[in-house]
């Protein structure tokens, strides 16, 4: 017994792994990461939030460091050598990256994150029209802090009009054949950010975005979804209708000899109809026809366009492969530029609202 | 108490239906955190088929078990006597004692190795493997009843944390299992071997069938845990195909983990750590059957008490997890000795059987 | 050393060796001040003052001598109407009987002496319970008296199946002890368990029941209590049918009671006078109370200290901010928190109920914000620890309470090493001395494990009535059925 006790203290003297106490460590919330002037080294930029003590608990500031280096993890180090206690990034909410970075490639960075288990798989990436430093460092109007007031903003796009991306979604597309990934494009100007639109990429560089109001047309596309909301230009009637809580539902089909089609299943309310008395079901039907025929004529060109810059961030690649057996990629490759992608879509529209 | 024969007090005997957590428990541990990685190198996306056919193999094996054990009336050391003679028969049979020592100082490595990557970088092997080993002990050394309880718990442990992987099946592509039986049959036949290292632990059946009562009985209740092993695997692996592509699945060294990376629940952010510690102790009870089984082994052909071979061996298993320290060694070894089951499961037993019915054929 | 010299001296003093004659044994007991003795016509008579019922000496014995002639002690015995006189030349037996409250009678011309019984038995009422109170069902506890207390059992339970077996153990203290079992129901191996434990008992004072506990427990070191102790006639009552065997001690108001499970401590008695839903949902918070009061610390220093990654996002602020002043690392702010508790129920158990009151006050309002005001805890773990302590309080059974509080220890040194791990071995190491404990023999940590499907209808749930047909497995039971489920019938009188 004695021995036991006298092995237990010493366990405890020599055992004992380093902690981190909750309060003697800097939590990185939002990392940004830019190219330097010279396009040389990457400049990283991360936001600490500063707590209060009990009193003021609601009082949250900002604090931001900067470093200049060739790799992310010297960076840290760099960094490490300016605060006042370690960093640790394990509740990272999310990674900026500067336009310019992006369109010079971010996989390295990409793959540093992946490998690190100090980082969550929920964790937000965006593109920063502009330097993600500057974002960083502006103050704006917001109770919270940066961090949670970018990642607030993205999470709550998604259950609308934007697509899900997540760090585990950016990896599936990253390291899967037959597709590239897209991130949330944001821009800032002094008082607020702003989601405004998608950043498409090529293997791991930036090479074209998608503007706000088309996002909604990618997402139909992309996957399904229950509360988007779309503008709609009725040109018979010469107005403006908004559909809302559209959940939307797509089928992709694989046709023979280099053919594909993707069929989007829509249902949505019409809201601010009173002046247009909708309410015969021929009228009903046309206008559902009109949008139908919308939605598939933007479609068609959002999905030239990509074909245009051969990228794949639909993953329509990644479905051929699951419908064709030994499945080549470099074949699909090839061919993919020049396929024939038909987008068919229908549209209901499940009732009015409550005004008559 | 622990006598030194092949039929163990009453006291130490247990239920029969207790089979299906002991198979169980023995065939989950370490390698249910990364096993889809190796099948799917061999068979790609249509490897689940290859953990039904192993369990499939499994339920075979488990009744040429029974087989052996039933028709010699004893366990493999007293088998190994009446066949091969007192001298070759212990040979053979500190041989396997040492395949089971050694996959259990293999697997306490390599688990102490995810939570050296997954929480504490700096965590001192030595200490660590030297406090575990003490845990061991105070199970080992309260005979089989004790490791069978902690074997029991483990399961219900286990299985909670299968049930973790919801989210693959709620976020996960359907379309990465599609098209189906794309690969060879070839292919399928070789991950096989890989998948193996997650379904050891049949084999120490051979050591503690003589403790279960109405051993005939529980015949039905090993193939049952097997089944049930095979389902908990055929679901994991399922899941992991769902929700990581096959390039992606490459590139990470234990999906399961990962996996639970995106687990958010109200109270408690990043499930993987809660993962890593609940699932200790379903290695923890693999490693305790593993050892106790050593131990029963050695126990059994020498004269030595059993603390005393309790003691060394969980000494020579500290020694051992402090001489590997290297990630790739780790792996490597892991390997090595999965084949060495592999052969033992698929070759050596299918042989015993065999050469006791020759030899009782002869006898009659 | 101090033991030693004891044992020296009982084995020379005269309490022990003995006396060789009768003469020479009131000699030694004359030198008591409280020891009458004196000569009346040809008999002596000597007692203790301090041990006979005076009323019960003067009107029923004495008066009896005065208006009656006795020339021989046989007619003595004859004509008093007493029962339990004995005749007897044994020293040993009349020292015995003369240290429970016997008259000594000797009569010149007899060798053998008479001893009368006049007993002076004081014991108080019986009370409510104290410690096991509940809301619904019997309100009477047992006393000092062991007679007292069989009586409340065998009331309960018209049987002559039921049996009592006395014994006396302590060299100084001759506690009377009864085991008490229901022929027919028991396991006969349970009963000689416990007999030959009683009875190999070997010290010089059982003052109560937990004495005895202490001693006959299968793992005497374990902090975990492997008896049960209750204050209840009808739990007793109600275990005993189970084929239970319990132990009572003279001079101790609590029965002892086994074999016992590790979940039988969580059951308080009331469950069964409540309906089968409710009593489980009770049965199931007072589980997780235990749960949250072992870990609930052990799990804040772990992740405080080393996985702030599980926080979550909107707890984060809360907890750094609280956390900014403390001066201390969390493994010496929650140790100290711990203390402070158990000091305030230390404090609370040792003064007198009045007073006691006031200190729950004191400590709960005034340290504790003040604690919190001077930076000295943080608010979060305070409530935690208050909670804890209060969860703690959930336990029916109060040594099982004593137990959660000292093993959370334990388990907070481990979480400060290696955080969540550290948690899980410490409760690895308890499971592996939970498995291997029994309670006279049986399983500790029966039903679930070795798993039994009809202990678990009462256990962690309680079944209805209807659905326990058969006696618990864990005692092996003679008769296993608790009912002839074939003369069930339907309910009269309800209306479709």
């Amino acid at each position: 017994m004695r021995i036991l006790c006298s092995l237990f203290m010493l366990m405890f003297l020599v055992g004992c792994v380093s902690s981190k106490i909750i309060e003697d460590i800097q939590l990185v919330q939002i990392n940004g990461y830019d190219l330097t002037a010279q396009e040389q080294m990457i400049r990283g930029t991360i936001s600490i939030p500063q707590y209060g003590s009990s009193e003021q608990a609601n009082e949250v500031n900002n604090i931001e460091y900067h470093a200049e280096s060739q790799t992310a993890q010297d960076i840290r180090t760099k960094i490490e050598a300016e605060t006042p206690y370690p960093v640790e990034s394990g509740k990272t909410l999310g990674v900026l990256f500067g336009r310019g970075l992006a369109e010079k490639g971010i996989g390295k960075l990409i793959e540093g994150l992946s490998e690190n288990q100090d980082f969550g798989r929920n964790l937000f990436l965006c593109v920063v029209d502009g330097k993600a430093e500057t974002l960083l460092t502006q103050e704006f109007e917001t109770q919270d802090t940066i961090a949670k007031y970018v990642v607030d903003l993205i999470q709550t796009n998604q259950e609308k009009n934007f697509p899900k991306t997540n760090f585990h979604e950016l990896l599936y597309s990253f390291h899967g054949e037959g597709m590239d990934f897209f991130l949330p494009f944001l821009s800032h100007t002094d008082k607020d950010v702003k989601v405004s639109g998608l950043a498409l990429f090529k293997e791991d560089k930036l090479v074209d975005t998608i503007p706000f109001k088309e996002v909604f047309i990618f997402k139909a596309l992309y996957e399904n979804s229950d509360d988007a909301n779309y503008q709609f230009f009725w040109a018979e009637k010469d107005t403006y209708l908004t559909i809302k809580s559209i959940s939307s539902n797509v089928k992709v089909k694989q046709l023979k000899d280099n053919k594909m089609s993707i069929t989007i299943n829509m249902i949505g309310i019409i809201t601010e109809t009173l002046s247009l008395n909708i309410d015969q079901l021929n009228e009903v039907k046309k206008l559902e026809r009109a949008l139908a025929v919308d939605i598939s004529t933007k479609g068609q060109a959002l999905i030239k366009k990509l074909q245009e810059q051969d990228i794949d961030p639909l993953r329509l690649g990644d479905y051929a492969r699951s419908q064709t057996r030994n499945w080549d990629y470099q074949a699909w490759q090839t061919s993919y530029p020049n396929m024939e992608i038909k987008v068919n879509t229908n549209f209901k529209i499940s009732q009015s609202n409550i005004g008559k | 108490m622990r006598t030194n024969t092949y039929k163990p007090d009453i006291t130490e005997q247990l239920s029969p239906f207790l089979v299906v957590f002991l198979i169980h428990a023995s065939q989950i541990g370490e390698g249910i955190l990364s096993f889809e990685r190796f099948i799917a190198e061999k068979a790609g996306h249509d490897s689940w088929v290859s953990v039904l056919l192993t369990g499939g193999i499994l339920c075979l094996i488990i009744y040429l078990i029974y087989k052996i054990v039933l028709r010699g009336d004893g366990d493999l050391i007293k088998i190994h006597q009446d066949l091969f003679g007192k001298w070759i028969g212990n040979v053979m049979t500190i041989l396997v004692g040492c395949y089971f020592l050694i996959l259990s100082i293999i697997v306490t490595r390599s688990y102490i190795e995810v939570i050296q990557v997954w929480m504490f970088p700096e965590l001192s092997t030595f200490w660590f493997s030297a406090v575990i080993a003490f845990l061991f002990y105070t199970f080992i050394i309260g005979g089989f009843r004790i490791v069978a309880g902690l074997a029991f718990f483990s399961v219900i442990l286990s299985t909670l944390l299968a049930s973790f992987k919801y989210v693959a099946y709620t976020e996960g592509y359907w379309t990465n299992l599609f098209p189906m039986f794309d690969h060879s049959p070839i292919e399928i036949m070789q991950a096989i071997k890989p998948m193996f290292y997650s379904y050891l632990g049949v084999e120490l059946l051979l050591i503690y069938l003589p403790f279960i009562k109405n051993k005939k009985q529980s015949l039905k209740w090993a193939i049952l845990g097997n089944l049930w092993s095979t389902l908990v695997y055929f679901v994991s692996v399922i899941a992991i195909f769902l929700y990581f592509n096959q390039d992606q699945l490459q590139h990470i060294v234990w999906p399961t983990l990962n996996l639970w990376k995106v687990i958010n629940l109200p109270f408690v952010e990043r499930f993987e750590y809660i993962g890593v510690t609940l699932h200790f102790t379903v290695v923890i009870a693999t490693i305790c059957l593993y050892l106790w089984a050593a131990a029963q082994t050695f126990f059994r052909i020498s004269n030595r008490g059993y603390k005393v071979i309790t003691i060394i061996i969980l000494v020579m298993t500290v020694v051992g997890c402090n001489t590997v320290d290297n990630f790739v060694l780790i792996e490597q070894y892991t390997t090595q000795i999965s084949y060495v089951g592999y052969y033992l499961v698929i070759i050596y037993i299918p042989f015993l059987y065999i050469y006791q019915s020759i030899w009782l054929g002869v006898k009659k | 050393m101090f033991r030693r010299s004891r044992d020296k001296l009982l084995n020379q003093s005269a309490v022990d060796a003995g006396s060789s004659s009768i003469d020479e044994l009131v000699v030694v007991m004359k030198q008591s001040d409280d020891f009458s003795h004196f000569e009346f016509h040809q008999m002596t008579i000597s007692f203790y003052k301090t041990l006979v019922d005076q009323t019960e000496v003067h009107q029923g014995i004495f008066s009896y001598f005065q208006n009656n002639r006795f020339d021989r002690l046989e007619e003595i015995k004859q004509a008093l109407p007493i029962d339990d006189i004995t005749l007897t030349s044994d020293v040993d037996t009349v020292k015995e009987k003369m240290m429970q409250g016997y008259l000594l009678l000797q009569h010149a011309t007899n060798q053998q002496v008479l001893l009368i019984p006049a007993k002076l038995s004081k014991a108080r009422d019986i009370a409510p319970p104290e410690i096991e109170y509940s809301v619904i069902g019997p309100k009477e506890a047992f006393v000092e008296d062991m007679d007292i207390n069989i009586n409340l059992i065998r009331k309960r339970l018209p049987l002559p199946q039921l049996q009592v077996k006395e014994l006396t153990v302590g060299k100084l203290t001759k506690t009377k002890v009864a085991i008490i079992y229901i022929d027919g129901i028991v396991n006969p191996d349970n009963v000689e368990t416990v007999t030959q434990r009683i009875s190999d008992i070997e010290f010089d004072q059982i003052i109560d029941s937990s004495f005895i506990a202490q001693m006959i427990s299968d793992n005497s070191n374990s902090p975990f209590p492997q008896l049960i102790d209750t204050e209840r006639p009808d739990r007793v009552a109600s275990v005993l049918s189970e084929g239970k065997v319990a132990v009572i001690c003279d001079g101790s108001p609590h029965a002892l009671t086994g074999p016992t499970t590790l979940v039988e401590f969580f059951s308080a008695y009331e469950d069964y006078f409540l309906p089968w839903h409710i009593a489980t949902i009770f049965r199931i918070i007072r589980l997780f109370a235990i749960l949250f009061s072992v870990l609930i610390t052990p799990l804040y220093v772990a992740v405080l200290t080393y996985h702030y990654q599980i926080i979550p996002m909107d707890l984060l602020g809360t907890i750094i901010s609280s956390r900014r002043d403390i001066p201390f690392p969390p493994i010496l702010e929650a140790l100290i928190l711990e203390l402070t508790i158990e000091l305030l129920r230390e404090a609370g158990a040792r003064l007198p109920m009045k007073i006691g009151q006031t200190i729950g006050i004191v400590g709960g309002i005034v340290i504790g914000t003040a604690a919190v005001e001077a930076g000295l805890t943080s608010n979060v773990l305070l409530i935690l620890v208050a909670l804890s302590a209060l969860a703690s309080f959930t336990t029916p059974i109060y040594r099982i309470g004593n137990t959660i509080r000292l093993i959370r220890f334990p388990f907070i040194i481990l979480a400060q090493l290696w955080g969540l791990i550290g948690v899980l071995l410490a409760f690895l190491f308890c499971l592996s001395h939970l498995l291997k404990l029994t309670s006279i023999g049986r399983p500790y940590t029966e039903p679930f494990y070795p798993p039994r499907l009809q202990d678990l209808k009462d256990s962690f749930i309680r079944a209805p009535f209807s659905s326990q047909t058969k006696r618990p497995i864990l005692t092996r039971t003679s008769d296993t059925n608790r009912m002839n489920a074939s003369r069930v019938k339907a309910k009269q009188g309800k209306r479709k």
